[in-house]
């Protein structure tokens, strides 16, 4: 079931009574059942697969914690990993790993043909598969206790305010809630409700309206785009995706909330980063903090308890002692290297990660010459390099191959193509209001607690806003428009 | 970590407040949409820019929208694959007129009771070439007209895409006889596409008929039936959509004279669809008229003059490699016989009964006396 539809309201608004106001133990059956059928409702027989995912985790968390023997401890985490992660390289790696492998054996001069069966990817598998992971590991490192109920356990990996497209949650974010549930307060409603007409307005009224010019643009030859072209795709495209995702992520927090479960926030304004190590404490927090607990941190030989698990950012986890300089590269460049295959099998999102390891390994050894600035113009500056570089980065992450995502990026610095137009006019206007428009939100956002506006005109803008929200969202809710961080 | 987001710092009870005052304000402003304005439809119907039909010894010979082509054709043809039919492809210069009188027809009237069998109209508002391409792959695979009629006009040159509506017509064949040209592949490719979802075409299908697809089809239908502020949203969207335009305009100072600049994608695009369109229909064996369409000349027209007449040489360069018939009919419809849009606005496109009238006979006389 996806969030921007009819199908959903209704969904939501017959259960989240149910689960306030129900006994512990129905709202228990509510939150598990529902979030069942709330997968059922994209295809019933991949339930089973998640259940079977989810099932294995526990059994595993379980068995690691009862064995005193290392090695058995060992083999039981190793065992958990396989099996998950066979799932999801199975699911989403097949096409890509062989055909990598027949591109090389066809250089090498040894092709050869292999009929794969259709491999449907199914949905949300990146994310409860790390749901669930993250669980083992923590058992493993005993940094969690098992959970000894199976309900609660599937429960929390199916959670399904959070289970197609995250926030990427940990046991200790969601299980107490569960075993000691609170009811939401008025004041949790409301913000609850405020987030979910947020949220939906994101995506159908700003990511659907982008997404329309972007498809049409990536679709051109690329060879007919203009520089002003390239620029006005990437930033579209940037948009898109953050309206999109932030959109799902801000419909997944007020579906919590209301139901009175509080999950962390996921995305937080990411284009007024004022630096690369800033953009990935803002986009995406929950998987960035992952990759770092369980990817980045181990690959530098650390330990991840001293970072709290709601803060992203790989960039910005301090390296042990022991960790040299070297090594501490190459982990950035891994991490971000996998970080980018996660996203998608395509080698497009591998350079896409490796973009972004670039960027933050730039920031990191122009740290000296950014001192000797003034901070007002290593704030601008700052500003405006991340931005430009991340929206130029969302080029490789749409393209549809290397060679377009290359062509395009060379494009986009090419002055003699600057003015060559392939878009309508309206085209360029809608992304340069968009854009200016989000500025224009963000920078209220985050200065309103200084700014010394009367309570009456405080409430009116609210109102206003809430209108032009719901007003939009009604007139353009259709069905039914998939969520692109879906297909990962 | 502080959600920038929030605005928590006004109290909750107020905060509700103002979503059921949003709420209600945005109820309010779409049932105003709906209800206290005409739309554009209506406006052409009551003012004086009317939507004429054509219609010859019974059979109704324009049809406006996809699936109606179907029918209209059907019924033009009596069923009969082989029965004389001429097909006029065409955007609203054909069924729109300006001083618009009841019981006024089109120029597809006109050609047919001079031609003496139908000439039927295929005309999709603001049609591009590429689109006209597609609805005449289409038409081959079910007719073989005796003469195929392009229209051509510098404005449509800056359309693009294909409109969802024509998925119809995406069938088998057509879509087999497209691939077999460089053009015709990509436009068969993107029709193909339509109503597939990104994600769906990416791997993460849901399956034909999903529990979502089967109970939002449910709501949807169910509310609409319940709510009429709900069923017409459509129109509503479409009001907001004219404004936003107008306002656009209004900001700019955009005019219907304001000089349209090419954009050099689209124009190739549609030049190309244009060329395998004539070359489609000289593999069917069938004549085609290639026409540029007539333009009022009393204002300067809102295109850069050169441009223009450099796009007009290479029409004509193109029929006369693929053997089609050219006709610059460009200052066919003296300046009388246009008129204003809505009684407003200056109109570049459309004109006055009498304007399809010279434009019917005209074309057809062309359709007799070939060359």
């Amino acid at each position: 079931m996806i969030f921007n539809s009819l199908t959903y309201l209704a969904f939501l608004l017959v259960l989240a009574p149910v689960v306030v106001f129900g006994p512990d133990r129905v709202r228990r059956a509510v939150l598990l059942f529902g979030s069942l059928i709330f997968y059922a409702f994209w295809r019933v027989d991949f339930t089973l697969l998640m259940l079977f995912s989810a099932s294995v985790d526990y059994v595993g968390g379980l068995k690691i914690h009862a064995a005193r023997d290392e090695a058995v401890r060992k083999r039981w985490l190793v065992a958990c990993l396989l099996i998950n992660f066979g799932l999801l390289a199975y699911f989403k790696y097949t096409y890509f790993i062989v055909g990598t492998a027949q591109s090389l054996a066809g250089l090498a001069g040894l092709p050869f043909a292999l009929h794969l069966p259709e491999i449907i990817l199914p949905l949300g598998i990146s994310f409860y598969t790390f749901h669930s992971v993250s669980y083992t590991v923590d058992v493993y490192r005993r940094q969690e206790e098992p959970i000894r109920d199976y309900g609660t356990y599937v429960t929390f990996v199916t959670f399904w305010p959070a289970m197609m497209a995250g926030p990427i949650l940990r046991i200790s974010q969601l299980v107490p809630q569960l075993q000691n549930y609170r009811r939401p307060g008025g004041a949790d409603v409301v913000r609850g409700l405020e987030e979910l007409l947020q949220g939906l307005f994101k995506k159908v009224v700003l990511a659907d309206t982008l997404g329309e010019i972007v498809d049409y643009g990536f679709a051109q030859p690329p060879g007919q785009l203009g520089t002003l072209d390239v620029w006005t795709l990437a930033f579209a495209f940037g948009m898109q995706i953050y309206f999109d995702f932030a959109g799902y992520s801000r419909m997944a927090r007020g579906s919590a909330r209301v139901m009175g479960f509080d999950i962390p926030l996921n995305f937080n304004w990411p284009y007024l980063a004022l630096s690369p190590r800033d953009f990935w404490q803002r986009w995406h927090i929950s998987l960035s903090a992952w990759i770092r607990d369980y990817l980045y941190l181990p690959l530098m030989g650390s330990r991840p308890q001293e970072h709290g698990v709601a803060t992203g950012g790989i960039g910005a986890a301090e390296p042990p002692a022991r960790a040299t300089e070297a090594r501490r590269n190459i982990a950035l460049i891994g991490t971000w290297f996998i970080m980018g295959l996660w996203h998608g099998a395509n080698w497009t999102f591998a350079l896409w990660g490796l973009w972004h390891a670039t960027l933050i390994l730039t920031y990191r050894m122009t740290g000296g010459l950014r001192n000797g600035l003034p901070g007002w113009f290593r704030a601008c500056g700052g500003w405006g390099w991340t931005i430009a570089m991340a929206m130029l980065g969302w080029i490789y992450f749409r393209a549809p191959s290397v060679a377009d995502a290359n062509f395009l990026l060379l494009r986009a610095f090419d002055p003699t193509r600057l003015r060559v137009m392939s878009l309508r006019e309206n085209q360029y206007l809608v992304v340069f209001l968009f854009f200016i428009g989000m500025l224009a939100l963000g920078g209220l956002y985050t200065w309103q607690s200084r700014l010394r506006v009367p309570i009456w005109a405080r409430v009116t803008a609210l109102a206003a806003a809430n209108t032009v929200m719901f007003f939009c969202s009604a007139l353009m809710l259709r069905e039914v428009k998939q969520f692109i961080y879906f297909q990962f | 970590m502080k959600d920038l987001g929030s605005t928590e710092v006004l109290p909750a009870r107020i905060r509700a407040g103002a979503l059921v005052a949003g709420m209600v304000m945005a109820l309010t402003a779409m049932w105003l949409l709906q209800h206290t304005h005409v739309t554009k439809d209506e406006a052409d119907a009551l003012g004086q820019t009317g939507a004429a039909e054509a219609v010859w010894q019974g059979v109704r010979l324009s049809a406006w929208a996809e699936p109606e082509i179907y029918g209209q054709l059907f019924t033009a043809t009596n069923g009969h694959p082989h029965a004389k039919v001429g097909c006029w492809l065409g955007n609203s210069q054909l069924h729109t007129i300006n001083d618009y009188h009841a019981g006024d027809q089109s120029a597809l009237r006109y050609a047919s009771e001079q031609l003496g069998w139908p000439m039927l109209g295929l005309l999709l508002p603001n049609a591009s070439l590429q689109e006209h391409y597609v609805v005449a792959q289409w038409l081959f695979t079910q007719v073989k007209p005796a003469w195929l009629v392009v229209p051509v006009c510098f404005d449509d040159l800056r359309e693009d895409g294909l409109r969802e509506g024509m998925k119809v017509l995406g069938t088998p064949e057509t879509l087999a006889a497209m691939r077999r040209r460089p053009a015709g592949m990509k436009l068969a490719d993107e029709l193909g596409k339509i109503g597939v979802e990104r994600g769906d075409a990416q791997g993460t299908t849901r399956k034909p008929r999903s529990w979502q697809q089967q109970v939002e089809e449910l709501l949807e239908r169910e509310l609409s039936a319940r709510c009429s502020l709900w069923a017409r949203r459509g129109t509503a969207q479409a009001r907001c959509s004219y404004a936003l335009y107008d306002f656009r305009n209004w900001v700019f100072r955009i005019t219907p004279s304001s000089k349209r600049n090419i954009i050099p994608v689209r124009r190739t695009k549609n030049m190309d669809a244009l060329k395998e369109t004539l070359e489609l229909a000289r593999e069917h064996q069938v004549r085609c008229l290639v026409y540029i369409v007539p333009l009022r000349w009393d204002v300067e027209p809102p295109y850069h003059l050169s441009q223009y007449a450099d796009w007009k040489q290479e029409v004509q360069v193109l029929c006369a490699a693929q053997g089609a018939r050219f006709a610059d009919l460009d200052r066919l419809v003296p300046n009388e016989c246009w008129g204003l849009l809505d009684g407003k606005d200056i109109d570049f496109m459309h004109f006055k009964h009498e304007g399809q009238v010279l434009l019917g006979r005209k074309v057809a006389g062309l359709l007799q006396d070939p060359p």
